[in-house]
């Protein structure tokens, strides 16, 4: 006495699923082994089915037609005639439905899975919502410009070479590809003395003093993203870059006074930094050859005077960019330098305010000591005014002696973009509008 | 039947039905998704391999293609052994490496079943040479399938074990169709055993549907073989009732064809010739086939209950 | 140390191994009576008599099949074929049966068969009987690939390989059959997968085995005239492969040429070129160069032949350019 399912067979070695195409035999009829009892249509082809098991065909589950997963019960076969079979049918369909829903169940858990422990990809277009921005990152993709800023990561070593060049501290950006004239090996380096072209901190031997004190006189202080982001972009413009400097006395107290009288006009207040942001616009477009970036194959030119300015902020500094800055009134300037200043000290600028501009100004004349300074290149601009604190000096003019109020002005050039003379002649102009400063705002 | 004796003709009995219930249980497994991949069953071929083994000492080697379970199972190996490698389990006669198309047993001197039509032909040939050459008193039965005789290892080895009076039987399981394709499609001579003539040895042409004769037959075949030392070619009648593997629908031969051999069971026809014998009854018939249900359905719990081959299998033995 | 010709090695390894294990036969085509069609198997037949130097017919799978046969029963036979492009005749016997059975048997049945003979190019013989067959044997598992260059290696190797209980493929060369060596009197085996140092550099690594091994030896003369240091590493067994010793080499050398006299693509020195990426890059200071054959089946004339195989000159090239020179 025993109730037999019939499921649904596997007929080749890829069926998953199968339909009834007929049912050769009927509730009832006795069933021998090898009796084909019905025709089941598989992937591949219809196929007569062969019972494997013998006893009484006592109920068709699966009709005619009717399709299901193989492993399905398709009837009920018992080994007698009138064998009571409903509580193993009962049993057997409700292991198959039980079956069911539980895997799905898993499935289901394991997109939650996915979904909270995966992150989710950004939505284009929303809002970054980093609130440590970086430094004025170059930006993204200029239309019809690959991307910037070659670098030390762009030169050919071959993995021995470039091994070997760190064991022996040289500054790769330093070193000329000289045996093939395209990729640096191993012959390049081993001629080279140990720490070639290394500044000191690249080389590492500045901390050499410090390692054997007792690490409690050490803090650490992990970086910061902007921290971690400053070093990269200093790195990558200090390396490898050729650079010229150079330094004019500017005479400011001609620009003092007109400042002044326009500060003195109700609700308005000029910068002195307002004014050198429109004279180096002016100067700019004057000298478009200034306001370009040096790119592998060659230059690219920037259209728009686009200006960064440095802002000194607690967790840093970011270079959020006045637009247009050569056709923009001092007013507007103003306006614009306000706003994205307190923007930047509430760490709330958005990309477009602090990527993509085409020169950089970094005033350092609010702190007076400083009577001169250099500044590292912006990459990928081509060059950046240091303007330091303003001073008192005397000066002879026609024999006497009198005093002025002098700033000193050094720009640093990519020299791969501006030669020498090109920067001279920007700096010429320069000193004309600020030392004539009607003309900045005629 | 005299001279097979009730005892032997008892144990050959068992055999076949061993072997088609076991087949029974690796169909509806395979249906099951429990045995995948290949499966080639013997279910109406029994009486050729165990006509042909009951003459066997433990000295004598056998082999045969990839419809290998019946050897393995005749020779020695448990329905547990083979059916655990049916379902890829480390408990399996093989480990789980070979599954349905490679039984192998080297205690018993089985090397095995393979997957390469006709490959298999001159490795027995190469271990009756063995047999030979440590001066043992045995022969190696080849098995392979009427579409397996054509290849040229098939040739190449008649003539090689003729040439160096090998004594190894070559056994032609002429089941009619080499997969889909009739033997007369395929074979400019579908009697096989006129190739003996062509290399110089002893053909036979035997009727696999009848155990008795296949078991007399085989017996003087190898008599023959270990005396004189000389190879045999023998040429098969049989059929099998399933298709090529069960991937096969059938399509090549109808339901007459297959209802007329199945009325010539091998099974059921040494049964009915033991009953006249009055070595059997059906009582005791029906008890043997129970037993032997039940020896399947405890193989397949035991299959189903063992554990996967560990991972380590999977890099174990690249290399003795 | 007695200087033998590298056929005689062979000769030595087969015959003081069938001395050893009386279980050890040979069989192949003109092995016997003929003495070896490159007579590496010469006199064996007076020796051990009929039953254990067996001449076959022409008829490559089957006695192929024949020697598995044998071997899963115990014996350990030694199957020649008279060159090795022969054995494509033979190649389901050797993969599918020789290489899977340990593996297939669950361990059971291991297959102690050698099989040897000339492989790869000899003078001329044209596309059909030049086939250099290494990364067709060594791309599957089960078997073990060896390809000596000298008489002291092919002897070695040999009676490592009829010891060893799985399948040999080994490799020789008909242009290397005359060639003079130093052999020991005394027995000795080489350790399966252990590579040698033929000569030892500093500034780039050539890898070669069987021909090529002598061609680059005749490079490294020449370069180090152009006072470059060439080292010379031959595997001497293609699979198990050395190839930590070719990698220690070019962590010294930073620079590794592999000569072979097979085809580029998918072949030997591909398979080293991508393992030594893989193990030494940050040790490289030229990409690895691969100098082979041609991309064409070996042709007959005589001026186009030499164009397509490898040679001296090829080697040094390489090497140089390794060293952007």
């Amino acid at each position: 006495m025993s109730t037999i399912m019939i499921t649904l067979p596997s007929l080749s070695p890829t069926m998953t699923e199968g339909t009834i195409a007929e049912w050769k035999v009927k509730p009832g009829d006795e069933i021998e082994s090898g009796q084909v009892i019905a025709s089941i249509a598989t992937d591949k082809s219809t196929v007569d089915y062969e019972s494997l098991e013998e006893g009484f065909l006592r109920e068709i589950i699966l009709e005619a037609g009717g399709a299901g997963p193989v492993g399905k019960v398709i009837a009920v076969f018992t080994e007698e005639a009138d064998e009571d079979y409903s509580a193993d049918l009962e049993a057997a369909l409700a292991e198959e439905t039980a079956a069911e829903p539980e895997e799905e169940a898993q499935e289901e858990s394991s997109d939650t899975t996915t979904a909270s422990s995966a992150p989710k990809a950004p939505v284009s277009g929303g809002a970054v919502t980093a609130t440590i921005v970086p430094v004025s990152a170059p930006p993204a993709e200029i239309p019809g410009v690959g991307s910037l800023s070659p670098s030390a990561q762009d030169i050919k070593v071959s993995p021995a070479a470039r091994k070997l060049a760190e064991a022996k501290r040289i500054n790769l950006a330093a070193v000329k590809p000289a045996t093939t004239g395209d990729r640096i090996v191993l012959n390049d380096i081993e001629t080279l003395p140990n720490g070639y072209g290394a500044s000191e901190a690249q080389s590492g031997s500045g901390l050499v003093g410090y390692v054997n004190r007792a690490s409690e006189s050490l803090t650490d202080i992990p970086l910061t993203q902007m921290r971690q982001a400053i070093a990269n972009r200093m790195v990558q413009a200090s390396a490898g870059v050729p650079v010229i400097y150079l330094t004019t006395k500017i005479e400011m107290d001609r620009l003092m006074d007109l400042r002044a009288q326009i500060n003195s006009m109700e609700g308005v207040r000029i910068s002195i930094n307002d004014f050198i942001v429109k004279a180096c616009g002016l100067s700019l477009a004057k000298f478009p050859a200034m306001n370009g970036a040096f790119q592998g194959d060659k230059i690219v030119q920037f259209n728009d005077v686009d200006i960064s300015v440095a802002v000194s902020i607690p967790d840093g500094l970011i270079t959020p960019i006045v637009r247009s800055a050569d056709s923009k009134g001092l007013a507007s300037i103003s306006k614009d330098v306000k706003s994205l200043v307190g923007k930047a000290r509430s760490n709330s600028l958005s990309p477009e305010e602090y990527q993509g501009g085409s020169f950089t100004i970094s005033n350092l004349g609010m702190f007076g000591a400083v009577d001169s300074f250099t500044a590292i290149l912006n990459p990928p601009q081509s060059a950046i005014l240091a303007v330091a604190g303003t001073q008192e000096e005397l000066k002879l003019v026609n024999g006497e002696v009198k005093s002025a109020k002098v700033c000193k002005m050094t720009i640093t050039c990519d020299h791969r973009v501006i030669d020498g003379a090109l920067a001279a002649e920007f700096m010429n102009a320069l000193k004309d509008y600020l030392e004539t400063p009607a003309k900045l705002i005629v | 039947m005299k001279n097979i004796g009730k005892e032997k003709a008892l144990q050959m009995l068992e055999q076949m039905i061993r072997v088609r219930r076991f087949e029974e249980g690796c169909l509806k497994s395979y249906q099951q998704k429990f045995i995948t991949g290949f499966c080639h069953t013997y279910i109406g071929q029994e009486a050729v391999a165990v006509g042909a083994m009951a003459h066997l000492t433990p000295t004598d080697a056998y082999i045969t293609s990839y419809r290998c379970h019946a050897q393995g199972l005749i020779g020695g190996l448990t329905s547990r052994e083979v059916m655990a490698e049916m379902f890829g389990k480390i408990t399996g006669c093989v480990r789980g490496k070979g599954g349905s198309m490679h039984v192998f047993s080297k205690k018993n001197n089985y090397l095995g079943g393979h997957g390469i039509v006709g490959g298999q032909i001159p490795i027995g040939l190469g271990a009756a040479f063995a047999l030979k050459y440590e001066e043992k008193e045995g022969v190696a039965l080849t098995f392979f399938g009427d579409g397996a005789s054509m290849q040229g290892t098939f040739h190449e080895s008649l003539n090689l074990a003729s040439l160096w009076d090998v004594p190894v039987i070559f056994i032609c399981e002429n089941n009619q169709y080499g997969m889909g394709t009739a033997n007369d499609r395929a074979l400019a001579n579908p009697q096989v055993s006129d190739f003996a003539a062509a290399y110089k040895m002893k053909g036979y042409e035997v009727d696999g549907m009848n155990l008795e004769s296949s078991y007399k037959a085989f017996g003087e075949i190898i008599a023959d073989c270990k005396k004189n030392s000389r190879p045999a070619l023998v040429n098969v009648t049989t059929y099998r009732y399933q298709g090529h593997s069960v991937s096969d629908a059938g399509l090549y031969r109808t339901k007459d064809e297959v209802k007329c051999w199945k009325e010539k069971d091998p099974i059921n026809s040494f049964y009915k010739s033991m009953e006249e014998q009055g070595w059997i009854d059906e009582e005791g018939y029906k008890a043997l086939d129970k037993e032997m249900k039940a020896e399947v359905k405890d193989a397949l719990e035991f299959a189903k209950e063992s554990p996967w081959p560990p991972m380590d299998e999977l890099t174990n033995h690249v290399y003795a | 140390m007695p200087i033998t010709e590298f056929r005689q090695a062979l000769n030595q390894a087969l015959e003081e191994e069938m001395i050893r294990d009386e279980k050890v036969y040979i069989m192949g085509e003109e092995v016997a009576e003929y003495n070896g069609a490159y007579k590496v198997t010469k006199g064996l037949l007076d020796k051990f008599g009929e039953k254990r130097v067996r001449d076959t017919p022409i008829t490559e799978a089957g006695f192929t099949g024949l020697g598995i046969g044998s071997a899963m029963m115990g014996l350990r036979p030694v199957v020649e074929y008279m060159s090795w492009n022969f054995s494509l005749v033979a190649i389901d016997q050797i993969i599918s049966n020789a290489a899977k059975m340990y593996y297939m048997t669950g361990g059971q049945f291991s297959v102690p068969i050698v099989m040897r003979g000339a492989s790869g190019a000899a003078a001329q013989v044209s596309c059909q009987h030049s086939h250099n067959l290494e990364s067709f044997y060594a791309h599957i598992p089960g078997l073990i690939v060896m390809a000596p260059s000298t008489p002291y290696d092919a002897k070695g190797l040999l009676k490592a390989a009829i010891r060893n209980d799985n399948p040999v493929i080994f490799l020789e060369n008909e242009m290397l059959y005359g060639d003079m060596g130093e052999v020991p009197e005394e027995e000795y085996l080489i350790e399966i997968g252990k590579g040698d140092i033929k000569r030892e550099g500093t500034d780039v690594t050539i890898c070669a085995h069987l021909r090529q091994v002598g061609f680059a030896l005749e490079a490294a003369e020449i370069l180090a005239k152009e006072g470059i240091s060439a080292e010379v590493v031959d595997p001497r067994t293609i699979k198990p492969l050395d190839i930590d010793l070719i990698a220690d080499s070019v962590r010294k050398t930073k620079r590794l040429v592999v000569a072979e006299e097979g085809h580029k693509f998918c072949g030997f020195g591909s398979e080293v070129s991508a393992l030594i990426h893989e193990m030494c890059f940050d040790d490289l200071d030229h990409p690895v160069i691969r100098v082979s054959q041609g991309e064409n089946p070996l042709p007959y004339a005589k001026n186009i032949e030499a164009a397509s195989l490898p040679d001296v000159q090829d080697i040094v090239a390489a090497a140089k350019k390794s060293l952007y020179k």
